[in-house]
């Protein structure tokens, strides 16, 4: 009787067994919070998949290419000289052009070499733009980080 | 008793803090989400914007391709150099319409393109900012007429110049004419044919004015009316017209001159954007 009393209120030889169960309970708690917590912050920094920035580049090399006339020349080789010397080294990207005439016939189309890769974000957009007095192009871009 | 409640202490506390961490961390997912939302709209929004200034540059071009008027700001001058009659009429009209034709079936939806050519071709009416003169054909582009409406006395002086192509420049009759020496409609008519001055005077333009020249076989009839409208009708042969306002100053602001408000319309239903525009054909 005097050593299950002694058990019971905890005086004798049985308070490792109570220390190792409550710091087992509270690893798995602490455990459980913080890895929560890291799988939410983990998870916000997957949602930032919008990257305004690159996009805006490829916008703005369109647009420069547009206002220089240079889309209007289909030409793949000036296009591509024209877009390298504006495009900062950190990206890559493709441009391509399809106009139609005024009967609504596709009057010609052109794309540079680049491949699209698969496991990067790609930003994109597209403008229209006349060529000449009866031709009128939709020209597309598409840019990602080296 | 004392180290038991130590404990407990403890651990509610450790259980707090990183209750609180979790919270943060919800925070910062939520935030994240709602960030990813907005950045997403703002991306939508730089598309359709590119999209309307394309459309913008678009028109411009075909302005500059097909309209033969040739537009330009001089300082705080403004000058429209154009054939009368312009014979240019119907290879712009057809390529405003094959262009509107194209951008319609190309933005059929998400953005949904539009643009509103009559607004454009019916008279081609050219707008001076930020004085609100409107030059313009009344009878139709590609007529014999071309107007210059003011709003109010907020130019300068009109300028205009015929270059006759070859035909003979006659006298110029002053029918009904009204010389002034001061007031605020007191406004100086200039008149050359081929860079030659036939007119130079400060005219009462609060009241009809009707100025003839003698062109070939035929005459070139001026007509000025309150307040300020100039009229330039050609009953003669083709003539190009170089017609330069004069204007005052609007506190540094930069002079435009652009088609219609509301020319071309831009619908986005799935955002709820929805934009409108009109095209500066020179600055």
């Amino acid at each position: 009787m005097r050593n299950k009393r002694k058990f019971l209120n905890l005086h004798c030889g049985n308070r490792g067994i109570i220390f190792t169960l409550d710091t087992f309970v509270a690893v798995i708690v602490f455990v459980l919070l913080l890895g929560l917590s890291s799988y939410y912050i983990g998870l916000s920094q997957g949602l930032r998949d919008v990257d305004l920035p690159t996009i805006r580049t490829g916008s703005d090399i369109l647009a420069l290419l547009d206002h220089k006339n240079i889309l209007q020349t289909m030409n793949v080789d000036s296009i591509e000289i024209n877009r390298d010397n504006a495009l900062p080294d950190l990206y890559d990207m493709k441009i391509k052009a399809d106009c139609k005439d005024s009967s609504g016939s596709s009057s010609g189309s052109i794309e540079t070499l680049e491949a699209i890769p698969e496991d990067k974000f790609i930003g994109s957009g597209k403008r229209v733009f006349v060529k000449d007095n009866d031709n009128y192009c939709i020209a597309r871009f598409f840019i990602w980080t080296k | 008793m004392d180290k038991v409640r130590r404990g407990v202490l403890f651990t509610a506390g450790i259980t707090g803090m990183m209750m609180v961490v979790l919270v943060f961390a919800l925070v910062i997912y939520n935030n994240a989400i709602n960030s990813r939302e907005r950045t997403s709209e703002v991306g939508v929004i730089d598309r359709v914007n590119d999209i309307e200034l394309s459309i913008k540059k678009s028109l411009k071009d075909i302005f500059d391709l097909e309209a033969n008027i040739n537009v330009t700001v001089d300082g705080k001058n403004v000058i429209f150099n154009e054939e009368l009659p312009n014979d240019e009429d119907d290879d712009f009209r057809d390529a405003m319409d094959n262009f509107k034709a194209y951008l319609e079936l190309e933005f059929k939806e998400n953005p949904k393109g539009k643009i509103n050519a009559t607004k454009i071709t019916d008279k081609l009416p050219l707008t001076i900012k930020p004085n609100s003169i409107t030059y313009t054909h009344p009878e139709g582009f590609g007529g014999k007429e071309i107007n210059i409406i003011p709003e109010e006395f907020n130019f300068n002086a009109y300028e205009l110049d015929f270059n006759t192509k070859g035909q003979s420049s006659g006298n110029l009759n002053q029918d009904e004419g009204h010389i002034c020496s001061s007031g605020s409609s007191c406004i100086q008519l200039i008149i050359k044919t081929n860079s030659n001055l036939k007119f130079n005077e400060s005219v009462d333009m609060g009241v009809n004015n009707k100025l003839i020249l003698d062109i070939g076989g035929g005459t070139i009839v001026i007509k000025i009316q309150n307040p300020g409208i100039l009229i330039i009708e050609n009953n003669a042969g083709k003539v190009e017209v170089k017609s330069k306002v004069y204007l005052n100053k609007f506190d540094n602001k930069r002079i435009s001159i652009s088609y219609p408000e509301n020319i071309i319309e831009v619908d986005l239903s799935s955002l709820n954007i929805f934009k409108r525009g009109t095209v500066d054909i020179a600055y």
